[in-house]
C-alpha cells in the first residue's frame, strides 16, 4: 500500500476545491431558494390563517346577524298579526256600526213609507166613505167629520193588521 | 506478466508522473468525479428558476440539499451549526458516493493503458492458480515454470544444464526487469475511494475540522481534552485522546478503504467466475454499500464536528 505525502495533499486540495465550487454553485443558491421558498409557503399559511380566521369571524357575523334578522322578522311580522288583528277587529266594528246606520236608515225609511200608505190610505178610504155616505144620503158630508170620526177605529184596525 | 485472471491490486497503479507527485489511476478518477460534480453544480446554477413547483435537475438538486440539510440538522439540532457544516459534511457525502459509484461503471478497470505499474505487491488471479506480477518476480515466475516444462522432458544431465541457464536466465531477467520496471499495462481509472490516499486525505479533513471547529467554538477551552493537569487521570485521558484521533484517522481512512476496495475484488472475482448475471446481485450490493459508506462517513463526520463545539460541562 503506497501511502504518499504529494497524493494526500493533493487529494486535500482536491476535496477543498470541490468543496469551495459546490458551496459557491449549489449549496448556497438552492438554500437561499429552498428557504425563500419556505418563508413564502410560511407568509401564505400565515395568510391563509388570517384569511379563515377572517372567514370564521365572517360566518360568525353573518350567523349573528342572520339570527338577529330572524329575530327581528319575527317580531315584525308579530307586530304586523297584531296590527292586522287590530285593524280586523277595528274595520268589523265599522262595518257593523255602518250596517246598524244602514239598517236604522232602512227602517225608519220603511217606516216613513208605512206612515205615508197608511195616510194614504186613510184618506182614499175617508174618501171613498165620504163619496158612499153622500150618495146615501143625498147630502154633502165633510170628510173631516168623517175621519175625526172614523180616526180611532181605522187605528185599531192598522193596529191589528 | 500473467494478466489472464481479473487485474487487482491493493495499490493504486501509478500512471505517470509529474515530479513527485505519482499521478495514480485512482486520482484520474477523483479528478474526473469532481469536475463532474462541479459541472452537476454549474448545470444546477445555470438551471434554477424561481417557482414553486421545481423539475428536472433543480428538483433533483434541492431534493439532495434538502437531504443533506435535515442529515446535518438531526444531528447538530442547531441552525447556526447546521449553516456552517453543512457544505463540507455535504461534499463528503457527495465525493464518496459518487466516486464509489463512479468505480461501478463499465470500464473503470477494464481499460488497460500503459503506466509505471503499483509499487507493492500485484496479485493476479489465474484460472488455476494465483500468481504474483511483480516484473521481476513474474520474470522469475515463468523462468521456474520453463524450467519445471524441461525438466519433465529432458535426461537428467540436459535436465542439470537447463536449471543452470534457468537460472542465468532468471539472474538476467531480475537486471533487465528492473531496468524496465514500471512499464506493464494498468487500468486507466479505478474508484476514488478504492486509494488508500484518498480515505487518508479524507480522513485527516474530517479530523483537522474537528479540531478546527472545536476550537472557533471553544476557544483554547476545547484543549483541556488533551491537555489537562487537574488530575493524574485526566491527564492520562488527555493523551488517549491525542491517540484516538490519530485512530479516527486511520478509522476512517481503513473503513471506506476497506469496504470499496473489498467490494471492487468481490465483484472482480465473481465477474471473472461467472462473467454473465452472476455479478448483477453484487452490483446492487455494492451500490448500497457504495451509498451507506458515504452515509456512514458523513453521520460520524457531523457528529464529531458537534462533539467537538459541545463543551464537558454541557456534556
Amino acid at each position: 500500500m503506497d501511502i504518499e505525502l504529494p497524493q494526500i495533499l493533493f487529494q486535500i486540495v482536491n476535496f477543498g476545491v470541490v468543496v469551495g465550487a459546490l458551496t459557491f454553485l449549489m449549496y448556497k443558491p438552492v438554500r437561499k431558494m429552498l428557504e425563500e421558498r419556505s418563508n413564502k409557503i410560511e407568509e401564505a399559511q400565515k395568510a391563509a390563517e388570517s384569511t379563515l380566521l377572517e372567514k370564521r369571524n365572517l360566518d360568525e357575523t353573518k350567523k349573528r346577524l342572520i339570527a338577529e334578522a330572524e329575530k327581528e322578522a319575527q317580531r315584525i311580522v308579530d307586530e304586523a298579526k297584531k296590527d292586522a288583528k287590530r285593524i280586523e277587529k277595528d274595520i268589523i266594528a265599522q262595518a257593523k256600526e255602518a250596517a246598524t246606520v244602514e239598517v236604522e236608515k232602512e227602517k225608519q225609511q220603511l217606516a216613513d213609507e208605512y206612515k205615508n200608505t197608511v195616510k194614504t190610505l186613510r184618506q182614499s178610504f175617508i174618501a171613498e166613505l165620504a163619496a158612499m155616505t153622500e150618495k146615501v144620503l143625498g147630502e154633502a158630508v165633510d170628510q173631516k167629520v168623517i175621519a175625526k170620526k172614523l180616526d180611532k177605529d181605522i187605528d185599531a184596525v192598522i193596529a191589528k193588521i | 506478466m500473467a494478466a489472464s485472471g481479473p487485474h487487482i491490486s491493493i495499490s493504486a497503479e501509478r500512471i505517470f508522473s509529474i515530479g513527485a507527485l505519482h499521478v495514480t489511476n485512482s486520482m484520474i478518477t477523483s479528478l474526473i468525479v469532481s469536475g463532474l460534480l462541479i459541472l452537476f453544480a454549474l448545470w444546477v446554477r445555470m438551471s434554477l428558476k424561481r417557482t414553486n413547483r421545481p423539475t428536472g435537475v433543480q428538483n433533483l438538486a434541492e431534493w439532495i440539499v434538502d437531504g443533506l440539510t435535515s442529515l446535518v440538522h438531526s444531528v447538530t439540532n442547531n441552525k447556526a451549526k447546521t449553516e456552517v457544516f453543512f457544505p463540507v459534511v455535504a461534499t463528503f457525502f457527495l465525493t464518496i458516493i459518487a466516486n464509489n459509484w463512479f468505480g461501478l461503471l463499465p470500464g473503470v478497470g477494464t481499460i488497460m493503458v500503459s503506466g509505471e505499474g503499483a509499487e507493492s505487491e500485484e496479485i493476479v488471479l489465474a484460472p488455476s492458480q494465483v500468481s504474483i506480477s511483480n516484473p521481476v518476480k513474474v520474470a522469475y515466475a515463468s523462468e521456474i515454470a520453463q524450467t519445471e516444462e524441461q525438466t519433465e522432458e529432458a535426461p537428467a544431465v540436459e535436465q542439470a544444464q537447463a536449471v543452470e541457464e534457468a537460472v542465468e536466465h532468471v539472474a538476467t531477467a531480475e537486471i533487465e526487469t528492473e531496468g524496465a520496471e514500471h512499464a506493464e499495462l494498468v487500468p486507466l481509472l479505478r474508484a476514488g475511494t478504492a486509494d488508500l490516499n484518498m480515505t487518508i486525505a479524507l480522513g485527516l479533513i474530517s479530523v483537522g475540522l474537528t479540531q478546527y471547529y472545536g476550537l472557533k467554538y471553544l476557544s483554547l477551552g476545547y484543549l483541556k481534552k488533551y491537555i489537562n493537569f487537574s488530575s493524574p487521570i485526566n491527564f492520562a485521558v488527555g493523551l488517549l485522546e491525542i491517540i484516538l484521533e490519530f485512530a479516527k484517522v486511520v478509522s476512517f481512512a481503513f473503513r471506506l478503504f476497506g469496504n470499496i476496495f473489498a467490494g471492487e475484488v468481490l465483484l472482480a472475482v465473481i465477474s471473472f467466475l461467472v462473467a454473465v448475471i452472476a455479478p448483477m446481485p453484487f452490483y446492487g450490493l455494492e451500490l448500497f454499500v457504495g451509498f451507506i459508506q458515504a452515509l456512514v462517513f458523513s453521520m460520524l463526520s457531523v457528529v464529531l464536528f458537534n462533539m467537538a463545539t459541545i463543551s464537558h460541562d454541557e456534556h
